[in-house]
């Protein structure tokens, strides 16, 4: 019996056919799958027991999340049969995971593809530049940054739409920062997040100073 | 109303983002990537109501940081469900035999997840309420008597073993019947409240503030001599006697004693003997004063 590459529909009705949400969790899987799959059959073919388990187990969930279900039953085919001892029969499936991720990949990005980019429209550098600066609008973002910073600290969880609303002050450079916030904050890496806030919280401050 | 906390504790950053969608609308959430930051954001912050424990972390796995949370006094009465892929029933019985109350397997059905959620975060909030209710004053939210008892009784042996100072304050409002009969009991509750805040508000995190019964309350100060105690209790007569509550003019006197660590039969009983020995005299002497219990001094 055939086993399908891509169940959509059980996806949607999970994320409550949130399509933003949904967005964001399929780009999530597709930036996540390729390095985990990857690591997996650098591990199997090492024989790593205990890792290639952990790391079948771990894309056994994301793709069970996404409906992914051909890639769900390999990923459990080799978690099991690496509890066996079976490496060269593991192997064997793992290759053929490799083989079997690219037409889900296909079919996620085709679908991604024909929707609205989840991430917002950044402005543009020259844009950026051409913002006028005033102390106060600087002083109200240290502010917003200076709360994000003691949520992340509480590791509450924040909003993408909460970052994404305080950037248009900032000049080339934070952006770059900027874009950093946003990729930890996507990945729940909050000390990364909080790293590079703390960096932007200092740049804004030392601007108001000057 | 404040919505309860749950915190998500999971590697996978995608993972993380499906139960976000399912749970931001009906409860603030926390996130942690690995085991080891959950359980620092444990020591650190405010405590949540439920947990959603990943099996399959690397580092330290899901059942070590469930074991984790649950042989720490402060931490075990934090529900944790563990939500994984594991679907075998012998991994469900090891995650429930370590304590957690639920299993849920990916992927997530949002209807059955969020009422297994729901159920657990109301008996949670349940098992708080009866908590304060055991352990709290119902009048002026501090702790009761048998709250005090119980927890002087470790203090005292922490205090022995580790030979640290730990004294208490008996303290009495003066004159209060004649509160109660020219203004009411009514008015004698708000006095109680607005003293009993005044305690409260000048108390460090780990000193007990108790209403012993009626007017009288008291403060179990650890790490803190006989003197140091004596200049604590001076600081809250002076602020009694300026607080002026409901408009009435009060004030309390304090009897103040120091545990002997090197006596083993000095348990609370004996020290609360010795502190009302010297709230006694306080009162004897004219009141609104401080007096030092004089078995230590000896």
């Amino acid at each position: 019996m055939s086993v399908n590459i891509w169940e959509k529909e059980p996806l949607f009705h999970r994320l409550g056919h949130n399509e933003k949400t949904i967005q964001r969790v399929l780009r999530l899987c597709l930036n996540d799958l390729p390095e985990l799959i990857n690591e997996l059959l650098s591990v199997l073919k090492q024989g790593d027991l205990a890792r290639s388990k952990d790391l079948a187990h771990t894309i056994k969930g994301v793709a069970a999340n996404v409906g992914a279900e051909e890639l769900r039953q390999l990923a459990a085919e080799i978690e099991v049969l690496m509890s066996a001892g079976s490496t060269a029969e593991a192997l064997e499936r793992g290759y053929y995971l490799v083989e079997r991720f690219e037409p889900l990949r296909s079919q996620l990005a085709y679908y991604l593809d024909s929707l609205i980019p989840a991430r917002p429209n950044i402005p543009e550098q020259s844009k950026i530049l051409e913002q006028p600066k005033n102390e106060q609008g600087e002083e109200a973002l240290i502010g917003s940054l200076i709360t994000l910073i003691h949520k992340l600290q509480a590791a509450e969880y924040v909003q993408l739409t909460e970052v994404e609303k305080i950037h248009p002050l900032f000049n080339s450079d934070e952006q770059i920062l900027y874009l950093q916030v946003i990729d930890a904050i996507q990945y729940f890496d909050s000390q990364q997040a909080l790293k590079q806030l703390a960096k932007l919280t200092i740049v804004a401050k030392l601007k108001i100073d000057l | 109303m404040v919505k309860p906390t749950i915190m998500i504790v999971d590697d996978v950053a995608m993972n993380i983002q499906s139960l976000v969608s399912m749970l931001e609308a009906d409860y603030q959430l926390k996130l942690a990537t690995s085991g080891a930051l959950c359980l620092s954001l444990l020591q650190d912050y405010e405590l949540p109501d439920l947990i959603l424990l990943d099996v399959v972390m690397p580092d330290m796995d899901g059942y070590q940081v469930c074991e984790a949370i649950k042989s720490n006094n402060k931490l075990r009465h934090i529900p944790i469900i563990f939500v994984t892929a594991k679907d075998d029933e012998g991994d469900e019985e090891k995650g429930l035999h370590l304590g957690a109350v639920d299993y849920i397997t990916k992927p997530i059905h949002p209807a059955i997840a969020l009422a297994r959620i729901k159920t657990h975060i109301t008996l949670k909030l349940q098992y708080d309420s009866l908590t304060e209710l055991a352990e709290k004053d119902q009048l002026t939210g501090l702790y009761n008597r048998h709250y005090f008892y119980d927890i002087s009784e470790k203090k005292i042996a922490f205090a022995k073993r580790h030979l640290i100072p730990l004294s208490i304050l008996l303290i009495d409002i003066d004159f209060f019947k004649q509160v109660n009969d020219q203004y009411g009991h009514m008015i004698g509750d708000e006095v109680l409240v607005e003293v009993a805040k005044i305690f409260s508000n000048n108390a460090r995190q780990e000193d007990i503030v108790c209403r012993f019964g009626g007017e009288e309350f008291v403060i179990l100060l650890d790490h803190c001599d006989l003197y140091a105690a004596q200049d604590k209790a001076e600081c809250l007569r002076r602020k009694i006697e300026q607080l002026i509550p409901a408009g009435i003019d009060i004030s309390i006197s304090i009897g103040v004693a120091q545990l002997n660590c090197d006596d083993p039969k000095e348990d609370i009983t004996f020290l609360i003997g010795e502190a009302d020995e010297a709230l006694y005299k306080a009162k004897k002497g004219g009141r609104n004063t401080v007096v030092l219990s004089e078995v230590l001094l000896q």
